[in-house]
């Protein structure tokens, strides 16, 4: 990966001046719909030729080109200042007959990626780089953002970020608060207001597949999945906050149907944003019939057994933001390798029909700024998580998390399904790898645009309503 | 019946791999097919009468569920089960328990006859009780025990409510081990008694259920002016009242006796080492035991759908938690004991009214049984002379009731019996009301994770409780004379007015859920996820009131106290789990602990597991107590689909 480091000792000053170098050189963006259409016709692969027509639609266009106005950047700027090796073209293919000679490539490609080539453990035999797409949010989102006003934002000491009134912005704004951050609780924070990148998302179906070292499914989880935004709701009805669950910022809820063993367990978490209030956590368990009230502060347990992400690393970094507990550090800026957002038109990974194999997967080179988060308890199951945040998206594109010692444990890379026309986002897979173990956990989401995700309502996170779906 | 299961195993295993050869059955859009396959065997550790170690219980379960959505608000799901045990024909008749008194044995009669728990008795001296446990062996009645849910859900897209119907089960409460608000459903014992999960251990029953969002509704206004948030209201309608199934491992021959015109044959009830025992039968005055009496058990069951219960909840959060209001009025899960009459069977000293040799079967009414054990002269005076030495010869009461056809025991071979027949009756009323509230206590932050414990509380209590009475008073035969004061076995040969008391009870439970992180074991993966909780049962004038009829020798105490643990540790990116359950029942000194140790690296359609259970207690003192010499170590593998 290359990443520009910033200099701590220069403190704020400096990091203002590389962050706005790069945000203040928009540079004319490259026709990169033509380099996806033309990508598309190279490789005639229908998943390629389908994501080409998306971005090309008149509203995707038009959103993009709102976003970019707003920001003065957008990838392809980005990249086109970025000194990119000219090598890394779009339809670069690599694999175990190549990829020593581009010893460049460390600097973008994880070294999760890098070690997959021909690797017995969930091995490609081969990555191919995709044109860089340009990925934004809503237009509500964009209106939202536009209106926070700069400068009115202040955290307490403890780290919530406060808006107008002193009131907790997770909780009752929207947009994003920090659109060009210039420390690492802003970007934080930014990426916390991209949540999941939509008001309410649905996952029709989840399958979460247990993958050990010799790339066989233990077991196979699959689960339906709601997502609900609860402060400064911007896009789907009810606009505004829900209050019915106080000052929270976001609820999710699982139902587990299979395997047989767990099917019917059901999870609801309500998060508050409160460094002071932890999480509203019920469970219904099966085997008992019974809901059970858990632990709020408890998000260090696998979601389910050998699952190799807890309640934390839920939508990549979920982790409740409290200073007294985490440092955040900007630690630099680059640009990295990493699964496209392009779900709604194909899936970038290949995975084996187990999910716990793969034949070659789709990358793409996005632009990031580097976030670490360092526990300062010394009891957090990670010492640091590097989180890489597309300067686009405000999400996060990859993910390290590194273990007491300071060894690099798990990573985590997505595909978002990503629709162009309205800059929301849901997801398409997710992979979480245990480079310590050689374990891994594939995840595949079918995400619902249609009714069954608009006509969510609150019951869903009633643990006692849920438990009956 | 060996013929019956095969074929009815042969079919689920045909079913099974009928829909494993379709995988698209296997989740195709709203329509789920799946279910299991689980076969165990275990070792008897602790048999009753101290043999070697033997084949113990070999449960089997053959099970499917199916779900089906046509639309989001629509959800019908079924659930068929058939459970067995392999037990009776695989132990070969190697375990046996304590059976009737043993006449000859001679005073004071404390010594028992022998019950062979696997296999059907000789029927003669010196081994007359036995029974090949075929009642229990395939657990086939299609509405009480094969379905196990059968119902249709409809939520109304607002989310305002969800009605559900069918056949189903819910659970009520936040205590683990004991029920103090989890009493919809009664419970299955037969198996596996307590150490059953807690899903498999209620019994499903025709019901139909509302849950009403309140905010959705609009209803919550007045609530929320209560303080009573996110208000939610659940109303069960039970039409279909059932009430626990147990089985006593009762020896006596005419416990199932043949109405008249009937072609069925007596029986006695066997439910393996993990039923309850028969009760020790002895006098509580004097100490002796009750020779040649048995009892006839049976079951005074609910007409289908001539009873109802309802219950209702109401869930709100307050005070930083969530809390609950109950309120149920149905009926007793666990019987009370009532003596309608009794059998004077001429000819067979062994309570077999069936034996060869049996001049006569002569019914006794409730007051004639009563006057013939209570009455001056009588078989309890009778049985209290004979340690004195004042017993003569032509005093026998059954030999004078019979003008000589009963042997005087004093002078020849007894040859008559007496079997006292029993309503285990569950049609008494409960009327309960309740509280619950479970809070994470989020002012706390423990151990090196800094994780806050789960507070649970619940608190019932139930008016008139139906007791049976330990000590009784008989009744008044001769004016004047004072009424004989009976205590242990002979108190349950009573009038239900006499026999039978009710009392309030408050229980309470207090317990914490913790998810445990250890500061030495750094690579920890999960968290050990403990639960502990503490009981008081507190029972108004529980003097001389029986824990439960017809053990005669174990009394409610004025507060009873238990502690339950649980603990669950998954080990190796959780391929296994270690999961242990510990009931301590601190007054009666009874003690229950489970162990399972579960494995998942198989795949996910191969669960193997291993699991040991243990029982310690008085005798008969309790739950614990009754199944103390129930034991077991188990292998079992269950295949999933």
């Amino acid at each position: 990966m290359k990443i520009t480091r910033r200099k701590c000792g220069f403190g704020g000053a400096l990091a203002a001046a590389l962050l706005a170098s790069t945000l203040a050189a928009p540079a004319v963006a490259a026709d990169w719909r033509s380099d996806w259409a033309a990508f598309a016709a190279k490789t005639g692969e229908p998943g390629h030729k389908a994501w080409a027509q998306m971005v090309a639609a008149p509203n995707a266009k038009a959103l993009d080109e709102a976003w970019r106005a707003y920001r003065g950047y957008d990838a392809s700027s980005l990249i086109a200042a970025g000194n990119i090796p000219a090598e890394l073209q779009p339809g670069l293919i690599i694999n175990k007959g190549n990829l020593a000679s581009m010893p460049w490539l460390a600097r973008y490609l994880p070294g999760f990626w890098r070690t997959r080539v021909n690797n017995p453990w969930f091995g490609v035999q081969q990555i191919r780089i995709v044109p860089t797409s340009h990925y934004y949010m809503s237009a509500q989102m964009l209106a939202a953002t536009k209106k926070v006003a700069p400068g009115s934002l202040t955290f307490s000491p403890s780290g919530e970020l406060l808006g107008a009134g002193n009131k907790l912005f997770m909780a009752t704004s929207g947009g994003i608060p920090f659109p060009k951050p210039k420390t690492g609780l802003e970007l934080n924070y930014s990426q916390m207001a991209h949540g999941v990148g939509i008001d309410d998302m649905h996952f029709q179906n989840i399958t979460m597949a247990v993958c050990n070292r010799s790339n066989q499914a233990e077991r196979t989880y699959q689960a339906e999945l709601w997502w609900r935004k609860l402060g400064g709701r911007v896009e789907d009805a009810p606009l505004g906050s829900i209050t019915t669950f106080g000052d929270a910022q976001e609820a999710g809820a699982i139902v587990f149907k299979s395997p047989r063993d767990v099917r019917g367990l059901a999870g609801a978490r309500i998060r508050y944003p409160a460094t002071t209030k932890d999480d509203n956590f019920k469970v219904f368990i099966p085997t008992l019939r019974r809901t059970r009230t858990l632990a709020g502060t408890n998000g260090q347990d696998p979601l389910a057994a050998g699952l190799e992400f807890s309640w934390d690393e839920w939508r990549s970094h979920w982790s409740k933001t409290d200073l007294k507990k985490f440092d955040y550090k900007m630690a630099g800026q680059g640009f990295i390798l990493a699964q496209p957002e392009v779900g709604k038109a194909y899936n970038p990974l290949k995975a084996a029909a187990n999910g716990c194999s793969a034949s070659a997967v789709d990358l793409e080179l996005r632009p990031v700024w580097i976030l670490d988060i360092t526990d300062k308890t010394g009891t957090y199951q990670y010492k640091r998580q590097r989180l890489y945040i597309d300067k686009e998206l405000y999400y996060v594109q990859y993910k390290e998390m590194f273990d007491r010692a300071g060894k690099l444990l798990r990573v985590w890379d997505d595909a978002r399904d990503f629709d162009p026309s309205t800059g929301k986002s849901q997801w398409k897979n997710a992979l979480v790898a245990n480079v310590n173990a050689n374990r891994v956990t594939y995840i595949t989401m079918k995400s619902d645009w249609g009714p069954g995700r608009t006509a969510m309502n609150n019951s869903i996170f009633d643990i006692d309503q849920l438990r009956n779906r | 019946m060996r013929g019956k299961l095969s074929r009815v195993l042969l079919g689920s295993s045909a079913l099974i791999a009928a829909a494993q050869s379709a995988p698209a059955l296997a989740l195709a859009g709203d329509f789920y097919f799946g279910g299991q396959i689980r076969q165990g065997i275990s070792l008897a550790l602790d048999p009753p009468l101290k043999d070697d170690p033997s084949i113990g219980p070999s449960q089997f379960t053959a099970q499917m569920q199916a779900t089906y959505k046509p639309v989001d608000s629509l959800t019908f799901t079924g659930d068929l089960w058939l459970r067995g045990d392999w037990f009776y024909g695989l132990n070969g008749g190697r375990i046996e328990q304590p059976a009737i008194q043993d006449v000859t044995a001679g005073p004071p009669f404390l010594r028992r006859f022998e019950y062979e728990l696997a296999q059907d008795p000789a029927g003669v001296l010196p081994q007359p009780f036995g029974n090949d446990g075929k009642k229990q062996r395939l657990l086939s009645n299609f509405d009480d025990d094969v379905i196990r849910q059968l119902s249709v859900s409809y939520a109304h897209p607002t989310g305002a409510f969800v009605l559900s119907a069918g056949k189903f089960q819910r659970g009520w409460g936040q205590a683990d081990g004991l029920r103090l608000l989890d009493i919809l459903y009664p419970q299955d014992l037969r198996q596996r008694s307590i150490l059953t999960d807690t899903e498999d251990l209620r019994l499903p029953a025709w019901s139909a259920a509302l849950d009403v969002n309140l905010t959705a509704s609009g209803l919550n206004a007045p609530f929320d002016a209560l303080g009573m948030k996110n208000a939610t209201f659940e109303f069960v309608f039970i039409p279909e009242v059932r009430h626990s199934e147990l089985v006593i491992n009762n020896p006596t021959p005419g416990s199932f006796y043949p109405m008249p015109g009937s072609r069925r044959r007596a029986r006695s009830t066997n439910g393996g080492i993990l039923a309850f025992p028969f009760p020790v039968l002895a006098d509580g005055e004097s100490g002796l035991g009750l020779p040649l009496v048995g009892a006839n058990l049976r079951t005074k069951d609910f007409d289908n759908f001539r009873s109802q219960e309802i219950g209702a909840r109401l869930k709100f959060q307050a005070l930083g938690g969530e809390a609950t209001i109950n309120g149920f009025y149905g009926y007793q899960d666990l019987p009370i004991v009532e003596l309608t009459g009794s059998e004077l069977i001429i000819g067979s000293a062994v309570n077999n009214p069936f034996a060869p040799g049996v001049l006569a079967v002569v019914p006794l009414t409730a007051e004639q049984t009563v006057g013939a054990v209570h009455g001056p002269g009588g078989f309890l005076d009778f049985l209290r002379s004979l340690p004195a030495g004042t017993a003569m010869p032509g005093q026998f009461p059954l030999s004078l009731a019979t003008g000589g056809l009963c042997n005087d025991i004093l002078i020849a071979p007894p040859n008559c019996s007496l079997n006292a027949s029993f309503d285990l009756n569950y049609k008494y009323r409960q009327k309960l009301v309740g509280t619950s509230f479970t809070r994470d206590m989020v002012e706390l932050k423990l151990g090196p994770k800094a994780v806050s414990p789960v507070l649970r509380l619940e608190a019932s209590y139930e008016f008139d409780k139906p007791f049976n009475k330990g000590r009784i008073l008989a009744p008044e035969f001769i004016p004047g004379v004072p009424r004989e004061e009976a205590t242990g076995s002979g108190a349950l040969i009573s009038t239900i007015e006499e026999g039978v008391a009710r009392r309030d009870v408050l229980s309470i439970a207090v317990g914490f859920d913790y998810n445990l992180w250890l500061p030495f074991w750094t690579s920890q993966e999960a968290s050990i996820f403990v639960t502990t909780q503490f009981f008081n049962i507190h029972t108004s004038k529980s003097r001389n009131l029986l824990s439960q009829a017809p053990y005669a020798f174990d009394f409610v105490e004025k507060n009873q106290n238990f502690l339950t643990q649980t603990w669950t540790l998954p080990l190796r990116n959780e391929t296994i789990t270690l999961d242990g359950l510990l009931v301590w029942d601190i007054d009666k000194k009874g003690l229950t602990y489970r162990q399972r140790v579960d494995f998942a690296m198989m795949g996910g359609r191969v669960k193997p597991r291993i699991e040991w259970g243990h029982f310690s207690g008085r005798q008969e003192a309790g739950l614990l107590g009754a199944l103390k010499n129930g034991d077991y170590f188990e292998l079992s593998i269950a295949y999933q689909f």
